[in-house]
């Protein structure tokens, strides 16, 4: 799929480690890019992560990261550089 | 060809990459992540001085990348207050909670406040004492159960809660008194403006800033993380009213317009 030149693309990085499943980042997401890992951490519990066919719906709107008590999400934007990505 | 993009949103560069000791969902997070940013924004890594009060936000110290200090049981006002004499061209900041600030430190607050210090306190209000297991606190809510009060906060057994930035506001000398929540992304970001104006309040030597926080802590209230916020416009808003108490006519010149 090519994806067309000058669109802006955001994703979420959610370290695995540091989350402890307090779901914030999943109730307040516009677009149900997050949910909960079938995995567990070192402290458990089924960490949040990004679901993998969702994941390029995200807006960059920030919301998860705002409200995630544990700073375990970081959010990046960047532009399709010219002539597109394949 | 593909970049990774510029990060539009990571930890603050005043905070040390590691994992906090909160609970899941604990709102003290949140409140650390803001004036983090804050820290980030105004410069201040190599003034500000961190006083760690008593309660869960006991080592807010090691959270942030700048120097620090322990008082006593409710005495951060009182230790920010020497610092700030002694040093005057540092930043005390402090993070306390309700069982700190408003049950053992009252004395300190009250005449921190009237003497109008140039300090910065963030007071998180979680109506109940966090760290010992959720025993009743001056601002817990009226027919509450905590684990002190296990058939509910009753009036003529424990009295009425306290709302303490209305206290505050009747004083001369704070300069920015105002209470936010942290219940969804729009209050948390109104949270990290307020909390702004009261680090820059002092620095211009106005009076003290002081920033009450409603914060989530599902462990003690016996909810779902996920439902604490809920949980905090349901029962805490309607008994502590959000918004700014006291801004002094000179702060208003403080406020920046937002740029997003």
């Amino acid at each position: 799929m090519l994806i067309s030149e000058g669109r802006k693309t955001s994703y979420i990085i959610i370290e695995k480690e540091k989350c402890k499943a307090c779901r914030y980042c999943i109730a307040v997401c516009p677009k149900g890019v997050i949910g909960l890992s079938q995995n567990i951490n070192r402290f458990g519990v089924n960490y949040a992560e990004s679901i993998e066919h969702k994941a390029h719906e995200c807006n960059g709107c920030k919301a998860c990261a705002i409200m995630c008590p544990d700073l375990a999400i970081s959010v990046y934007r960047s532009r399709i550089p010219e002539g597109g990505i394949a | 060809m593909y970049n990774m993009g510029d990060a539009i949103f990571h930890r603050p560069e005043s905070m040390p990459d590691r994992s906090t000791h909160f609970c899941p969902g604990c709102g003290h997070g949140i409140t650390q992540r803001l004036v983090g940013e804050v820290l980030d924004e105004l410069e201040l890594r190599e003034r500000a001085i961190c006083i760690g009060s008593i309660g869960c936000t006991v080592t807010s110290y090691i959270y942030y990348d700048v120097d620090g200090m322990e008082a006593p049981h409710g005495r951060a006002p009182a230790v920010a207050t020497a610092i700030k004499r002694c040093h005057p061209d540092l930043v005390p900041f402090t993070i306390q909670g309700d069982g700190d600030l408003a049950s053992i430190g009252m004395a300190e607050i009250i005449h921190a406040a009237t003497r109008g210090e140039n300090i910065t306190i963030i007071f998180a209000n979680n109506a109940n004492f966090g760290m010992t297991g959720g025993q009743l606190a001056p601002t817990t809510l009226m027919g509450m159960y905590t684990s002190s009060t296990i058939k509910g906060r009753k009036a003529e057994q424990n009295g009425f809660p306290i709302r303490v930035s209305e206290l505050l506001a009747t004083l001369d000398g704070p300069a920015y008194i105002a209470r936010v929540s942290l219940h969804n992304p729009a209050n948390v970001r109104k949270a990290r403006r307020a909390i702004e104006i009261a680090f820059k309040a002092p620095m211009a030597g106005m009076g003290l800033g002081f920033v009450e926080v409603l914060s989530m802590c599902p462990i003690n209230w016996k909810v779902e993380p996920v439902d604490a916020p809920q949980w905090i416009v349901d029962n805490m808003v309607p008994q502590f009213p959000l918004g700014e108490y006291k801004c002094k006519p000179e702060v208003m010149g403080l406020k920046t317009v937002v740029k997003e």
